[in-house]
């Protein structure tokens, strides 16, 4: 079957027109331009389509178009702002995060989501986040390193706007 | 993935009748098994029927003498829902140990449940605490208890188009341990999952993944039960009587010796931490 449907990425309502199989990222990808979310595994192990869902990061590979009607949904673009870099992807830049770079939009919306609930996380909180997210490159090291510094950055940034 | 028809039906009844018309339609609620049988082509699905917008029960509910669970309630939900860590934190932590946060998110307790999985984390906590599945045709609802919902591998007491509406949980004041162990200490399906729970000095002890279903071991417990004194030789009884009670496999997660090997230690383990009793 296809179906008209309306999708809200990242603030905007998008008219399109979609297959019953296509999955979001799929469409987020192919009908929507925004490239950010990858396929990797495309079984919902390796975290490379993380998208935020309805206020939460889930595998967009594993997600049905046609079940994403009605529900906020935010990719990396999303969380990038206009004219720089968001201080969660400077600090992966900083750091040495990324290397080939596949799991780094997945890497960043996951982290995105855990800085806002929990601002000051452990290493620990900061391992169980990402473990639905894999690396084949940096060996979580510098990933590990960057996601402490991009929640020392927002804090400073959040503290100088009081 | 082939295509198939979506529907999005608003009543449980709709949901029931949709899912009838035809042998090949499934249920849709996490999506997170059943989009990826799919994707790999196992399953080729006529109908999917979103249950998401079927008006199920949502969400965790506090009644004074029991806790409900809607089955479209996510694992996310309960492994952070501050009264069920409160309440029944060897649910919360199971729920907690299922996949990854990003499966957390999407997949349901009900889906865990009734995929049936002989290893699904979620439902030896559930047996422990004899938990009972409201289950739904559209006309009328039963009540079957979670031990008796696992039939196989893969199989339920549901009858055909019937759905798992909620999860109804006895209040107790008992106390309960989960414990599961797999290769990588997260994400991974496990090798062995278990429940021991003790309420009123009475042992519930649950085994998965070592069986066609997670199973009650009820030699084990009246071991326990029967005895005037818990010391360390009845422990190492009543884990005998685990041992000789399940039939694991051998397969990519661990041979049947191994299984075995580790429900022995844990299964001990968990018994003497809730009766007190080094071992």
């Amino acid at each position: 079957m296809s179906k008209d449907i309306t999708l809200n990425v990242n603030g905007i309502d998008h008219h399109v027109n979609i297959q019953g199989n296509e999955t979001l990222l799929k469409v987020l990808r192919d009908k929507l331009g925004l490239t950010a979310a990858k396929e990797g595994c495309g079984a919902g192990e390796c975290g490379a389509c993380a998208v935020i869902y309805n206020g939460s990061p889930a595998s967009s590979c594993l997600i049905l178009a046609i079940e994403a009607e009605g529900v906020e949904i935010l990719t990396l673009e999303g969380i990038t702002p206009k004219d720089h870099l968001h201080p969660i992807q400077q600090a992966f830049i900083d750091k040495g995060a990324v290397q080939c770079g596949f799991c780094t939009p997945g890497m960043i919306v996951t982290t995105y989501s855990l800085l806002k609930s929990n601002p000051d996380p452990t290493e620990e909180e900061i391992k169980k986040a990402i473990s639905g997210n894999l690396c084949r490159c940096t060996g979580y090291v510098q990933i590990i390193e960057a996601i402490r510094e991009a929640a020392r950055r927002l804090k400073r940034s959040k503290g100088r706007r009081k | 993935m082939e295509n198939f028809e979506f529907i999005s039906p608003i009543t449980i009844k709709g949901a029931v009748n949709q899912y009838k018309k035809g042998a090949n339609n499934y249920y849709l609620a996490g999506g997170t098994d059943l989009i990826v049988l799919m994707r790999e082509g196992i399953l080729v699905p006529e109908k999917i029927i979103d249950l998401k917008t079927a008006g199920l029960p949502s969400g965790i509910k506090k009644l004074k003498t029991e806790i409900r669970i809607g089955a479209l309630a996510t694992l996310s939900e309960i492994e952070h829902s501050s009264f069920i860590r409160k309440e029944i934190p060897f649910l919360a932590e199971a729920a907690g140990k299922l996949g990854s946060p990003l499966t957390r998110n999407r997949a349901t307790i009900g889906g865990n449940l009734c995929n049936a999985s002989p290893a699904a984390d979620t439902a030896t906590p559930l047996i422990a605490v004899e938990a009972k599945f409201i289950l739904s045709d559209g006309k009328k609802e039963r009540r079957v208890k979670a031990e008796e919902f696992f039939k196989g591998v893969k199989q339920t007491d549901l009858k055909k188009g019937e759905l798992l509406k909620e999860i109804v949980i006895p209040r107790s004041a008992g106390k309960g341990i989960f414990y599961k162990k797999s290769r990588i200490k997260l994400v991974d399906l496990a090798t062995v999952n278990m429940t021991v729970y003790r309420a009123k000095k009475k042992y519930r002890i649950v085994i998965g993944a070592c069986h066609i279903t997670p199973l009650r071991i009820r030699a084990a417990e009246e071991k326990l039960n029967k005895a005037k004194k818990i010391d360390l030789a009845l422990i190492n009884d009543a884990a005998a009587l685990v041992i000789k009670t399940i039939k694991p496999i051998s397969d990519m997660r661990g041979s049947a010796e191994y299984r075995k090997q580790l429900v022995k230690t844990h299964v001990t383990r968990l018994i003497g931490e809730l009766a007190g009793v080094e071992v």
